[in-house]
């Protein structure tokens, strides 16, 4: 059974003549410890189909299965804890909460999930160790560089154990060699048994991965 | 799928404190705003509401007060030139000592009860039906500054006699002659009327111009009718009933117990008042004869003269007060609901970064409601501090700040903050995850 499964997925915004479809009739599925790339240009709709996959976004047509269970029609309470517990999100302005401490950020996920604080400490700070930043934990994230902050972000987005790891352009925002460093991660994560999404316009980082999926105009024009 | 517990991050907070840390930390200057806000807003409405019910229980509790040496009352009344128990007197006097070192005391009265009319003076008849033990504890009444400033805002600072009774419900409340109490502001020989709840003998005195004393009690009126009555005594005592328009002062006393000798601090309650049967209409004949007789000489004043002079002269400053309170509680309503509008569309990034890792929106809405309360309780242990710094310069102008008004105010400012806070969250609740998560 495939980890992932969209059948017929199409996804309108708005109503009536000002309708826009993101996505039309996209069908797919990605295996557990796949790394897929889905590249496409801006606006052909690689970010709505992230957004569904995560959770974040519904369907308006088709249905889309994450572990064997529809997705479609799930509450926005359940919708949030698959994301809290199963997905793991990196996004390309890294996504860090300013106020926070590195440490602190890393470990809001597993607050969220309801682990003792001590513990989430403990877990964060370790997760930290693996990205390389355990000595930057108290540092706020304005204090890293885009590199260090990205790496923030994946920490975070690994801190509950997810199934998959979904990135959105997550070296869009950096330069080539702190880029070819997140990829190393990023392979790194992967060998360790995850399941990678990379959304990218970045063909050299497409070409890192397993699979590419190209979408244009909404469709998959690679499945 | 893993089962995730819905908490959210506040309850993982150890503190109220790391709750207005948060809200600090998120809302920056909004949250300094917020609380400077709330922190007027309950200021002002504390204020109102002190004043409010300051003047009116004053109205209420005040109960007697006539300008002085203009009154002496003859009928059913006698005097007694106290010669009581000096040995007793001095233990008193040794207690006056620790009792001055009390905040708010202005001054202080005793009565050396048991040596003079109440129980040696007492007829046979009464000696034996009073419980003894009432007859071996020595009465002290204490006057507050709070109750002589009450008096002098009353009387727009003349002199006064003033005499007060304490609820003879509470069994342990004996006789106090707080008017001597009274006296000692006042100029040496100050005549006063005393009312107690005993009825002196026919023939006795009670001049309490002793050393530390500087009054001449010319008169005492007894509201013990009742029990007096019960037992079949008619000494002709005054009743309270024709005096009950009149004004009482809030008065703390003090009561020495001589068993422990320890002092109980005593505050007095609601008025009690026992007509004396078949003499009512009587004695408020004579009173209400004396005191037209003495407004005809201009010098006194009656009672609701008095009151209405007082609500008349305190009127302007709560319909002012309460108008200020109602103008910055709506501007901290309207201000509250901007800062925090401004604040939750600030923090919009932040918020879809949290819905991104999971986060419910219940939570988010918790996690602003926990810090909109954290501001509310730094905002109010501010303005709480410094109301209760000023509480007794406030009490002068009648300002009661007790925690009937704090509650009072606690509540309206709370209900009011958080009404001000649900159009904020609707909007926030309104927003797609994508929105947010977009910043939008």
């Amino acid at each position: 059974m495939a980890l992932i499964e969209l059948s017929h997925v199409s996804k309108t915004y708005g109503k009536g003549e000002t309708a826009f479809r993101a996505l039309r009739d996209v069908t797919l599925s990605i295996d557990q410890a796949e790394k897929v790339a889905i590249i496409g240009r801006s606006g052909s709709g690689k970010s709505t189909l992230l957004h569904i996959l995560a959770g974040i976004d519904t369907v308006t047509d088709g249905s889309y299965c994450f572990m064997g269970q529809a997705m479609r029609g799930i509450s926005q309470n359940q919708a949030a804890d698959l994301r809290n517990t199963h997905f793991g999100i990196v996004v390309q302005q890294f996504a860090l909460i300013k106020e926070y401490t590195v440490v602190e950020n890393v470990e809001l996920p597993l607050l969220y999930r309801g682990v003792p604080k001590r513990q989430a400490r403990k877990k964060a700070l370790a997760m930290l160790e693996r990205v390389g930043l355990h000595r930057f934990e108290k540092r706020r994230p304005y204090e890293l560089s885009g590199g260090q902050q990205q790496r923030v972000g994946i920490a975070r987005a690994l801190v509950n154990e997810p199934e998959v790891l979904l990135a959105d352009e997550p070296t869009g925002a950096l330069d080539q060699t702190t880029a070819a460093e997140i990829l190393a991660l990023f392979d790194e994560i992967h060998r360790s048994g995850l399941c990678l999404i990379i959304v990218t316009h970045d063909l050299e980082v497409a070409h890192s991965c397993q699979r590419i999926i190209q979408i244009a105009d909404g469709q998959v024009v690679t499945p | 799928m893993r089962s995730v517990a819905s908490v959210d991050v506040i309850r993982k907070l150890r503190s109220p404190i790391a709750i207005v840390c948060q809200s600090l930390r998120h809302m920056g200057l909004s949250s300094i705003l917020i609380v400077v806000q709330l922190f007027f807003g309950f200021l002002s409405l504390l204020l109102a509401i002190g004043l409010f019910f300051g003047i009116n229980s004053f109205a209420n509790q005040v109960q007697f007060l006539m300008p002085n040496n203009t009154l002496s009352i003859n009928v059913d009344i006698s005097t007694h030139a106290m010669d009581g128990n000096r040995t007793s007197y001095r233990k008193l006097l040794a207690l006056k000592q620790k009792i001055a070192q009390l905040n708010d005391v202005a001054g202080i009265g005793m009565y050396d009860l048991s040596s003079s009319f109440g129980f040696t003076q007492a007829p046979e008849n009464e000696v034996g039906k009073l419980p003894m033990s009432q007859f071996s504890t020595q009465p002290i009444a204490l006057v507050s500054n709070t109750f002589v400033q009450h008096m002098k805002v009353a009387t727009q600072g003349e002199p006064l006699s003033a005499i007060t009774h304490f609820s003879r419900k509470n069994s342990k409340v004996f006789p106090i002659w707080v008017g001597s109490a009274l006296a000692s502001q006042y100029p040496l020989g100050t005549r006063l009327i005393a009312m107690t709840y005993y009825t002196p003998p026919v023939g006795s005195t009670a001049e309490a111009t002793v050393d530390e004393m500087p009054c001449q009690v010319v008169g005492i009126i007894s509201s013990d009718a009742e029990f007096f009555a019960n037992n079949g005594a008619n000494l002709g005592a005054f009743s309270l009933q024709s005096c009950t328009n009149l004004i009482l002062g809030p008065v703390s006393m003090f009561m020495w117990n001589k068993k422990s000798s320890e002092a109980n601090l005593i505050l007095s309650d609601n008025m009690q008042v026992y007509p004396l049967p078949g003499k009512e209409a009587e004695l408020k004949a004579n009173i209400y004869a004396i005191l037209h007789q003495r407004k005809m000489h201009g010098m006194v004043h009656s009672v609701e003269d008095q009151l209405n002079a007082l609500a008349k002269q305190q009127k302007p400053s709560i319909v002012s007060t309460f108008l200020v309170a109602v103008s910055l509680l709506s501007l901290s309503v309207l201000g509250h609901i901007s800062v925090l509008l401004s604040s939750l569309i600030k923090r919009r990034k932040e918020f879809g970064i949290r819905l991104l890792i999971g986060a419910r929106k219940a939570s988010l809405l918790q996690l602003v409601m926990a810090e909109i309360l954290g501001l509310y309780v730094l905002a109010l242990i501010l303005s709480l501090g410094i109301m209760l710094n000023l509480s007794d310069w406030l009490d002068k102008w009648l300002v009661v700040i007790n925690l009937p008004t704090i509650l009072l105010a606690v509540g309206i400012t709370l209900f009011l903050s958080l009404l001000a806070s649900i159009i904020p969250l609707r909007r926030l609740s309104r927003q797609t995850t994508v929105r947010l998560i977009q910043g939008e």
